[in-house]
């Protein structure tokens, strides 16, 4: 009994190991050609550049075959899948992927058939020619198609899947969008099919390759463009970003100097006179020297030209890395020596000629200095003259700095330290430095090397120095602040800003913080384009930010200030050439509100020793902005 | 023998339950969600700022479809704000959103005029939410899949 229960017990089990897992078979009911392409690897002998994707049209039954014009449709081998469980066959012969040989020189029938479920399509294969893109050739709006409305053509620089153009003026309108697609496309705009311009082709010329289409755009938003081929079974879509340039009309070239010998020159405003001066190399050879040396030349602009101010080269030995402040009439330059070991020296116009202020070389004890940490600043009340720049040498004697940073004050008779900043930590250690006169104070900004990545302001007035901003502590995701300390400025409202360039994983940023109590607050988009380079910033009449930077996107110099409409930064001004690397961009404004920006350029002319040679020189391009 | 048996019944029972294990099907569930081209789900606008254009994008994650998909949203406005003055959405942006087939993402755009009257004490919130989805492809699931529904919703502030 037991044997007979454990004999039926194993048929049981495998019985049930023979039923348990028959499951229903799946069918998809579907009879159909999921792909069906003319692959340039099935057909060598008709010289494909690409595949060519059949157009399917499962609900008409019809399958398009789009082929450049003038191919061999008589002996296509199309590569194509079915539906599950299907199989195709023409004239009820099998027909088999990648080894059919199709004559589409008039249509074929073929049919799919679904073993499982017994349904069946059949399927007109035809073939076309036609171009294979979809895609546009020209775009813009122009102004033969938006009389009263545009003046100029506007175009995107270049056609992208996503592009912007600048309108001259207010783009919160309506305007007719004129586009250029390719053979057999069509084009909706924002959704609706565009106007096609039928082309007029006189006898005997070809037919056009490229077609116009038309559509009235709102360009408040931005623009969506659709080019589909049908024929080709392809499609491309476009962005248009609108934006609004009127920055760029708002600067003038005003001057160049040219043909300069080196990298060195420095520009100033006189606040109250308004007299823009600036220094530049150039090459002298003085009695006693066997070739040429870069010294020192001021001039001023007298309205239409520069001119010398004093004697031309008038630094007794070689003079680089340039500073310029002036004020009532009074001009001061401070240049890195030659004749002492590369020390500051501070000279001074005094109506008729060119004083030094204390010894050659006294600034500072200074050694490898660069140009971007020289700063000069006119105390607006006392008419004391400021003066910063770097020094490698430890000055434990002098509050503000122990290290990089050298502040010297001129009295009127000999230089001194300004007097420690009292609550600066002993432990903190700066990296670089900007002095700022303002119209009402000097202002010191250190980019700290200790604590890491922190700033702090000092404010001098009234003989003696106060802290604004003892240690501001950039995003934690700053690695580096720049190369340049940043620059200060006051707007008409007296409130401090400074604009600093900070360095994230994402790239370099230009940031502009405001002095808010005791620490810095972050005031209006960073700017992402810029370089590491310096750069210069100003207040406008309007009190707008204006930032003038090296652009990364082209290497062009560039100017942008703030849309009043949208507090967005402006779409750039493009001066259309590529300021020198690592030398400065600057800025200035004067009392009555006008604000220039050089920077400089660099060239290569011809060898005057050698004319198998070239020579790099550098050009100082001066530009104002027109208010 | 009878041991044997015995065994070989064990071992059929254990075959019996195993041999109908099915491989897990991966998880392919249809889902919609949006999002600004940062990634994000919240933006705070200017209220002073005029003309400044917001690009959201709606995204399906789905199989291949023939057939147009609409995806409905809604547009919550607080009390601060009023649609046509304060913001205006992009006519050809408007739900439904038509996904024709070949397309998985569009965008949903918000122009911000500036706000006159302003008052910073009512709820100056503009918020986006993905509501319903017509597709013959199944259901879809509103946001990122998982409990918290992320990415179905963006909320505008102004301020």
């Amino acid at each position: 009994m037991k044997k007979l229960f454990n004999v039926a017990l194993l048929i049981g089990a495998v019985s049930a190991l023979m039923c348990s897992c028959e499951q229903e078979p799946k069918t998809d009911g579907k009879a159909e050609f999921a792909s069906f392409t003319i692959t340039a690897e099935a057909n060598p002998a008709l010289e494909l550049t690409r595949d060519y994707k059949a157009i399917i049209n499962n609900t008409e039954g019809t399958i398009l075959v789009a082929l450049p014009e003038g191919t061999d449709v008589t002996a296509l081998v199309p590569t194509f899948t079915l539906t599950k469980d299907d199989a195709a066959s023409v004239d009820g012969v099998a027909v088999v992927s990648g080894e059919w040989t199709l004559d589409l020189t008039e249509a074929v029938v073929a049919k799919v058939e679904d073993a499982m479920s017994m349904v069946s399509k059949e399927y007109t294969i035809t073939a076309a020619y036609t171009d294979g893109i979809a895609e546009l050739t020209k775009v813009g709006f122009y102004a033969a198609s938006n009389e009263g409305k545009l003046t100029t053509d506007v175009e995107p620089i270049s056609i992208a899947s996503t592009m912007t153009v600048a309108f001259p003026g207010d783009a919160n309108q309506t305007f007719v969008l004129t586009v250029e697609a390719t053979m057999d496309d069509v084009v909706t705009v924002n959704g609706v099919e565009a106007t096609l311009q039928e082309p007029e082709v006189a006898e005997g010329e070809a037919a056009p390759t490229a077609f116009v289409w038309t559509a009235e755009a709102d360009c408040s938003f931005p623009i969506d463009i659709v080019v589909a081929d049908a024929k080709a079974g392809v499609e491309n879509k476009y962005v248009i970003k609108i934006v609004k340039d009127t920055y760029g009309e708002s600067w003038t070239q005003m001057a160049s100097i040219a043909k300069l010998p080196s990298q060195d020159y420095a520009f100033d405003v006189d606040p109250v006179t308004g007299d823009l001066y600036i220094a530049f190399a150039e090459a002298t050879m003085k009695d006693g020297e066997t070739k040429a040396v870069n010294r020192i030349t001021v001039q001023k602009w007298d309205g239409s030209k520069f001119v010398t101010v004093g004697e031309p080269a008038f630094s007794p030995a070689k003079a680089s890395y340039f500073a310029v402040a002036a004020r009532a009439g009074k001009v001061y330059v401070m240049y890195v020596d030659g004749g002492v070991s590369s020390k500051q020296t501070i000279q001074m116009w005094n109506g008729s000629t060119w004083t030094m202020i204390g010894a050659q070389g006294e600034m500072g004890k200074v050694t490898g200095t660069s140009r971007e940490r020289n700063f000069l600043a006119i105390d607006p009340i006392s008419g004391k003259l400021f003066a910063s720049c770097c020094t490698s040498e430890d000055y434990t004697d002098y509050g503000v700095n122990k290290q990089c940073l050298h502040l010297g004050m001129w009295d009127g008779s000999a230089w001194i330290h300004s007097g420690s900043v009292s609550d600066r930590s002993a432990t903190m250690l700066s990296l670089r430095n900007v002095v700022y006169a303002a119209s009402d104070a000097v202002y010191l900004l250190t980019c700290n090397q200790k604590p890491e990545n922190t700033n702090s302001i000092y404010r001098y007035s009234n003989g003696a120095w106060t802290t604004l901003v003892a240690g501001y502590k950039m995003k934690p995701d700053v690695t580096e602040i720049g190369s340049v300390a940043g620059l200060m400025r006051v707007n008409s409202k007296g409130e401090l800003h400074s604009a600093l360039f900070e360095q994230t994983s994402a790239g370099w940023n230009v940031q502009i913080f405001k002095q808010v109590g005791n620490t810095l607050e972050r005031v209006y988009s960073p700017i992402q384009e810029g370089t590491s380079a310096p750069f210069g910033f100003e207040f406008d009449e309007n009190d707008l930010p204006i930032l003038a930077y090296k652009s990364d996107k082209n290497d062009h110099l560039k100017l942008v200030t703030i849309d009043p409409e949208t507090q967005a930064w402006t779409y750039p001004a493009d001066l259309g050439f590529e300021p020198y690397s690592s030398y400065p961009v600057m800025s200035r404004k004067s009392s009555t509100g006008d604000i220039y920006v050089s920077a400089l350029k660099q060239n290569v002319d011809p060898d005057p020793n050698d004319a198998t040679k070239t020579v790099k020189t550098y050009e100082v391009v001066l530009y104002k902005k027109v208010k | 023998m009878k041991q044997i048996l015995k065994f070989a019944m064990l071992v059929l029972a254990a075959a019996i339950m195993w041999s109908c294990y099915e491989e897990p099907q991966p998880l392919d569930k249809p889902f919609v969600y949006i999002q600004d081209e940062a990634g994000g789900s919240k933006m705070d606008i200017s209220a002073q700022g005029n003309n400044i254009v917001s690009d959201l994008r709606v995204y399906l994650s789905c199989k291949r479809f023939t057939e147009p998909i609409l995806v409905h949203y809604d547009v919550i406005v607080g009390d601060g704000l009023k649609e046509g003055v304060d913001f205006v959405i992009q006519p050809t942006t408007k739900s439904p959103l038509t996904f024709k087939p070949g397309t998985y993402d569009l965008p949903v755009r918000i122009s911000w005029k500036k706000s006159e009257n302003f008052d910073a004490t009512k709820d100056n919130t503009v918020t986006i939410t993905l509501k319903e989805v017509e597709s013959n492809i199944g259901e879809f699931y509103l946001g990122l899949l998982g409990p918290d529904h992320l990415r179905s919703t963006y909320v505008f502030t102004k301020k």
